[in-house]
């Protein structure tokens, strides 16, 4: 047989030479492109690898704050890292005694980065561009309107007492935004944005990469890190990656810094490698079991008390996260205003897995095993329910082990894997028997903003007066003891009925390599980027 | 045609195929995982969804020949239980796409007037890999074991359709056939007793082939998320599940991975060994 030449001979390796030459070129500009682009040889970037590229920059147009839209911006007021409010923006703050209105001093001398100074009449013109345009408004409360009184006092009042507002403040959700550049920019602000945080907009790949880099008139760090001015690097390099595998291979390659989420199966071997450091922050949400409360089923309480008395979330937590997580009875997860380990305590001693119990629950609600098949029947129908859950690995983990225990009381749970959207769509139109759902939010008043009723016709479909009542009480109470106490009772109400099955809280795990001094904050979730430095 | 001529047909088939070494091992791997599947419930050393936290992915060992999964599950039991989805699978999607496909082939190869119009719809679907055409049906029908099925199904009726069509094309104009049609014999009479035996052998080696084809398609959507949904052991799935765990836990992909590879080499060997034992000039 006649071999073609060009596939044995001298040709094909300089080709195939040129092929690998080619690629690696290629490479080498992709990663060396960032430093090239800032000026000076000196020139240091942190890179991040993170999940999700941000829907857009402009703070009053997103929905949802990462690392990556939220360091931009600089809250009013900031909780350090054991929780305790400290002055952000603002040197302090004051509340009148009616809890109507409140009065933040902005601290002086501060300028957005486009160098437009950061005036009592700035931050009004953020508040009022954010009640104009943000989709998520909702969340600020009844404010009725906010003035600037002098260079530096700014007061917001409102027509109701609304204390969670301090937590919106926290959370970011409302941090001055230059609406004088916003105006210039019209809609190109997204890409161009200007606030006052440590790091400033430099480039965007969309769906690749964010650049920022220092904001050098930055010099109003927080209390509890040690460097209150510019940051030590010059740049921030946040990555888009979503596959897991390819993450971790560039972790251990060393081409990114910090790997923020990282898969919950990979710590481990994570752990083992050298000048690797793992820090862990509980999450501020919750995951948890939603049931359809209009549902014919779980309308009655017994049937939902004996899904929430089937359920063990040890194993949930052990194998469904490997570990990175904790069992949660309670509404609220510890790191949430309002959250009482009273609550929490009661909320376990009622909870705690009992097969048997739940068993007798399905027995006096009219389900038992006639036909020992193992399911429990009623009027020869089993008892079949569908959960509804979204794709990542973790939750679908978790339907499988919910499964298991659910069987063991005799419920057959099938499972229905699909598209978050779809979920909370079936969801708002009560087309489902339970979902696995999670929140996020800094203040007891989720549960307002889950169980009120004009928010329930979205969500669980549980309507409760009582609850209502104390839940807008909750937003009223001015003292924090009060609104403990209030919060407590209302958790009370949502223990004895039983209208979801709370499941565990996330620990979202960061790992860092080759730097110093990253820091994360649990009570705001942010990075501390503070005092990085690289090594070298 | 007498009876024993028409029997001495087959008989020299089976022969030539025995004599065939590589098609009789694929004839006896399927054997093997046909009955490890039919048997799955008697044989299987642990019960297929029962969980065991302690055993979490404890590597392959007596008591767990082929090591446990993340939720201490018996990998060897599961893809026992997998085989029954798989060829199960396989069997379903082979039949629908096997009676889809011959019956647009014939009417295509035959009636020439409505042939364009199948043909261009063929043509739409053979231009779109198979792969892509399958997720397309699943993002609109959704993901899920039956709606992969009907995936593969839609994905691989060209394929039986040109098949059959060409050869109905050559023996359409066969003397024979021509003889029955003047002798004024319905339609669906010669359709059924004079052609369709007559081009019975390519549909058996594509069938065979396509078994092979709809369980690796199957599975590769399975991987892909879009499949069968845990907790089903259907190996596809079980690769897809494992992957995350392959530093750790080999043993979790590699073995339905190879499952699967063995099945479908099964099948092409077998399909191989069919078309040379079917083919009148290897005689």
């Amino acid at each position: 047989m006649k071999k073609s030449w060009w596939k044995t001979g001298p040709l094909s390796v300089l080709l195939a030479t040129a092929v690998i030459a080619g690629c690696s070129s290629q490479t080498a500009n992709q990663t060396t492109q960032p430093k090239t682009d800032e000026a000076g040889k000196t020139s240091n970037t942190l890179v991040v690898s993170s999940l999700i590229d941000p829907d857009t920059l402009d703070l009053h147009k997103t929905t949802w704050l990462g690392n990556e839209n939220g360091l931009l911006y600089e809250p009013l007021l900031s909780r350090d890292t054991s929780g305790k409010i400290i002055p952000g923006l603002a040197e302090k703050y004051e509340i009148s005694p009616d809890g109507k209105t409140w009065t933040f001093t902005i601290r002086k001398n501060i300028r957005f980065h486009t160098g437009n100074p950061v005036t009592a009449a700035a931050v009004k013109e953020s508040f009022d561009r954010m009640l104009e345009i943000s989709p998520v408004k909702g969340i600020v409360g009844p404010i009725e309107k906010v003035e600037a009184t002098d260079e530096q006092t700014l007061k917001v009042h409102f027509s109701k007492p609304f204390s969670p507002f301090i937590n919106v403040v926290i959370s970011g959700m409302v941090s001055p935004v230059d609406t004088k550049a916003a105006k210039e920019l019209g809609d190109g602000f997204g890409d161009k944005p200007s606030g006052t945080g440590p790091i400033q907009f430099e480039k965007r790949e969309r769906g690749a990469s964010l650049l920022f880099k220092k904001n050098p008139e930055y010099n109003w760090g927080p209390e509890y890190v040690a460097n209150k001015g510019p940051l030590h690097i010059d740049n921030v390099l946040f990555r888009f990656l979503k596959d897991d595998d390819t993450r971790m291979m560039e972790f251990k390659k060393g081409t990114i810094h910090v790997l923020h989420d990282v898969p919950a199966n990979s710590v481990a071997e994570l752990q083992s490698l050298p000048g690797v450091d793992i820090q862990k922050t509980m999450d501020i949400g919750i995951k948890y079991i939603a049931f359809n409360n209009k549902h014919p089923l779980f309308s009655d309480v017994r049937l939902r008390k004996a899904v929430a008395l089937s359920v063990d979330r040890d194993p949930l937590v052990q194998v469904a996260l490997n570990g990175f997580g904790k069992p949660i009875y309670g509404p609220l997860a510890p790191t949430i205003f309002g959250y009482s380990e009273a609550i929490e305590n009661k909320a376990k001693q009622m909870y705690t897995r009992n097969v048997a119990e739940s068993k007798q629950l399905l027995a006096d609600a009219g389900w038992t095993d006639t036909n020992n098949d193992g399911i429990v029947d009623k009027d020869g129908k089993p008892l079949s329910v569908e959960i509804l859950v979204s794709q990542q690995p973790a939750f679908t983990r978790a339907a499988q082990i919910l499964q298991s225990q659910l069987r063991e009381a005799g419920i057959d749970l099938k499972i229905t894997v699909q598209e978050m959207t779809t979920i909370k769509d079936r969801i708002s139109k009560k087309s489902y028997d339970m979902a696995l759902m999670y929140y996020g939010w800094y203040d007891a008043d989720i549960l307002f903003l889950i169980f009120e009723k004009s928010n329930a016709e979205s969500r669980m479909h549980y309507t409760r007066p009582e609850l209502d009542d104390l839940l807008n009480k909750g937003r009223e109470a001015s003292s924090e003891e009060e609104r403990i106490r209030i919060y407590e009772q209302a958790q009370e109400i949502l223990l004895n009925d039983s209208p979801w099955v709370p499941l565990w809280v996330n620990e979202v795990v960061t790992a860092t390599r080759g730097i110093k001094g990253f820091g994360l904050n649990s009570y705001t979730q942010y990075f501390i980027l503070n005092d990085v430095t690289l090594d070298k | 045609m007498n009876n024993s001529r028409h029997m001495s047909y087959w008989s020299g088939i089976r022969k030539r195929l025995q004599r065939n070494k590589t098609a009789m091992a694929g004839a006896i791997i399927l054997l093997v995982f046909t009955l490890g599947s039919l048997l799955a419930p008697v044989i299987a050393p642990h019960p297929v969804e029962q969980m065991n936290f302690d055993q979490r992915l404890a590597a392959p060992s007596s008591t767990h020949l082929l090591g446990t999964d993340d939720f201490g599950r018996d990998i060897f039991s599961r893809l026992l239980h997998g085989g029954r989805i798989s060829l199960l699978m396989g069997l379903i999607t082979v039949v629908l796409s096997t009676t889809i496909g011959v019956t647009l082939g014939i009417i295509a190869g035959y009636y020439r007037r409505l042939d364009l119009f199948i043909m261009q719809g063929m043509d739409i679907l053979m231009s779109l890999p198979a792969l892509l055409l399958a997720i397309a049906v699943i993002a609109v029908l959704g993901p899920g074991l039956a709606n992969a099925m009907i995936a593969v199904v839609i994905a691989v009726i060209p394929s039986y359709v040109r098949v059959v069509r060409s050869a109905v094309l050559s023996i359409r104009e066969k003397e024979y056939i021509e003889a029955v049609r003047a002798l004024g014999i319905r339609d669906w009479q010669i359709l059924l007793k004079h052609i369709l035996p007559n081009i019975m052998s390519p549909i058996i080696v594509l069938s065979t082939i396509q078994f092979g084809v709809s369980i690796l398609a199957a599975a590769a959507l399975s991987f892909l998320g879009l499949g069968a949904q845990p907790p089903m052991p259907e190996w596809g799935a079980m690769v897809f599940v494992g992957k995350s765990f392959l530093s750790q836990a080999w043993w979790m992909s590699i073995f339905p991975g190879m499952a699967i590879m063995l099945v479908v080499l099964g099948f092409n060997l077998l399909g191989d060994g069919l078309r040379d034992a079917l083919d009148p000039k290897t005689r």
